[in-house]
């Protein structure tokens, strides 16, 4: 693991060429204003959406995003023959997409307690960790099975389809709490509870069982879906 | 123009080989099917009849919004890859012009774009509008009562306007795919803007400081048909022209700077 931190310090690079942390934040403060002007029960139902949004969906795209545009540019194979392992560069990836989702996390969290005067549990910390985490791995897995750019456009529009609208149903208090209770087994849905539980009064079963949702979810595709696969992927070019 | 007619055969050859058209083509159908069957089954179980109208008026302004993003998105990705593989340098040497073949997208994923809204308005409408119906205090509220078939066509046609700002300004700001996403992130905060002209603060003279977006005032149009009584009485036809004007201006505009990026 000693290459681990050149490896993040590239990722930071990447990403500042690319402009994802600059808009990134820029966006986020886009949300102040928005935060700031509307009241804080309309606050309690945006914030966890907004975070999510980040943490999951943004997460997931822009790893794979990222890896398409390597592969295609070379430098994946590259680093396959440089004196690093897999998991390292792997690994390099998914922090890099967590420290993109706790730097929007931190901005709204901030703005929060200065305009309404409320602090958001700080729980919210490591339950972004984890949902980015979980979804940079989605992420991954999309990119791996993707034959070219469109589809995995059309991979990525039917996972936000199938997986994401849920919980964005759920966030909006749209689905029956029978319906959340069948879905918490999903990831998106797990992730939506652990981050609206930070401000939204939730019950404690349901949190722990999120929670080990997504640390299982995380820890099953990393073992067996991703990781197998992303040296062969990366070798490909 | 007998070279956009090859090119539109061509479209319609590849339409389910074609990943983008394919979209364009399942997307209000998975639209319809939760408008039509999942959310009205939801709704039932809103018990509060206040936060069922604004919900069921929520519901109508984002779908209906949705299909113009998501075409956005579709079509700034195109560009952003004909870029990044350089697609246009073949088709400059084609007898196909490179702003000739841009235009013939716009108008193409625009034509897509707005039938769809309209399937889905009209769809819902017809399978599901007397779900939509409520009873608030003694007061029967029927979001579809006030959007004739006219106004729902002016709505698609401005609404959709916003879908070729959105792909020309993400392909004209990003200079790859990556920045493509990280402009779509920002542009995320469209989808927002009609949820926003319901919150409190945005009902009355803030909301027009969103008037800057290019959704702002199609979706204001919308807001004012279906739910007169939240609307600041901003005449319909009135939002439907600032919209359409504002939405020719933005794309003449980023389909200018969208020329010399790629030049």
């Amino acid at each position: 693991m000693r290459n681990l931190g050149k490896l993040i310090s590239g990722e930071i690079e990447r990403a500042t060429k690319y402009k994802i942390l600059t808009v990134g934040v820029g966006v986020s403060l886009l949300w102040c204003i928005i935060i700031a002007a509307i009241p804080l029960n309309d606050v309690k139902q945006i914030v966890p959406l907004i975070v999510f949004t980040d943490s999951a969906i943004m997460s997931a795209i822009l790893i794979s995003a990222s890896l398409f545009f390597e592969r295609n540019e070379g430098t994946l194979s590259t680093l396959a023959i440089a004196p690093c392992s897999v998991l390292e560069i792997l690994l390099s990836k998914i922090i890099m997409s967590v420290v993109v989702a706790l730097l929007s996390t931190a901005i709204i969290f901030v703005s929060v307690a200065i305009f309404h005067g409320t602090l958001i549990n700080f729980m919210l910390v490591p339950y972004v960790i984890l949902v980015a985490t979980l979804n940079s791995i989605i992420g991954v897995l999309i990119s791996l099975h993707s034959r070219d750019f469109n589809s995995m456009l059309v991979n990525f529009s039917i996972f936000v389809i199938l997986l994401d609208l849920p919980a964005v149903l759920a966030s909006v208090g749209l689905l029956p709490n029978w319906i959340e209770l069948i879905t918490i087994i999903l990831p998106s849905q797990a992730s939506q509870i652990l981050i609206t539980s930070t401000l939204v009064s939730t019950e404690l079963y349901q949190v722990l069982i999120s929670l080990g949702v997504v640390v299982l979810w995380s820890v099953l595709l990393l073992i067996l879906a991703v990781y197998p696969k992303f040296k062969e992927y990366m070798v490909k070019g | 123009m007998r070279i956009y007619l090859s090119l539109l055969k061509f479209e319609i050859k590849n339409i389910l080989r074609d990943k983008m058209t394919f979209i364009m083509l399942i997307y209000p159908i998975i639209m319809l099917l939760a408008t039509t069957i999942l959310l009205p089954a939801l709704l039932e179980d809103i018990e509060s009849a206040t936060s069922l109208k604004s919900t069921i008026v929520v519901i109508i302004i984002v779908f209906a919004g949705l299909g113009a993003f998501i075409g956005g998105a579709l079509l700034a990705f195109l560009l952003l890859d004909h870029k990044d593989e350089h697609i246009f340098d073949s088709i400059s040497v084609t007898s196909v012009s490179v702003s000739g073949y841009i235009k013939f997208k716009m108008v193409y994923v625009y034509i897509l774009s707005v039938i769809s809204t309209l399937v889905l308005i009209w769809g819902t409408q017809i399978f599901a509008g007397e779900q939509y119906i409520v009873n608030v205090g003694g007061v029967i509220f029927n979001p579809f009562s006030g959007l004739t078939a006219l106004k729902t066509i002016m709505y698609a046609i401005v609404m959709n306007l916003y879908m070729p700002v959105l792909g020309l300004f993400i392909a004209t700001k990003a200079k790859n795919k990556i920045e493509g996403f990280a402009y779509l992130k920002a542009s995320a905060l469209l989808v927002a803007v009609p949820v926003l002209l319901l919150v409190a603060p945005f009902r009355l003279g803030w909301q027009y400081f969103l008037g800057v977006l290019p959704n702002f005032w199609a979706s204001k149009a919308l807001l004012t048909a279906v739910y007169p009584s939240l609307s600041d009485g901003f005449p319909f036809i009135v939002a439907i022209l600032i919209g359409a004007i504002y939405n020719i201006v933005l794309i003449r505009l980023l389909y200018k700077n969208f020329l010399k990026s790629i030049q």
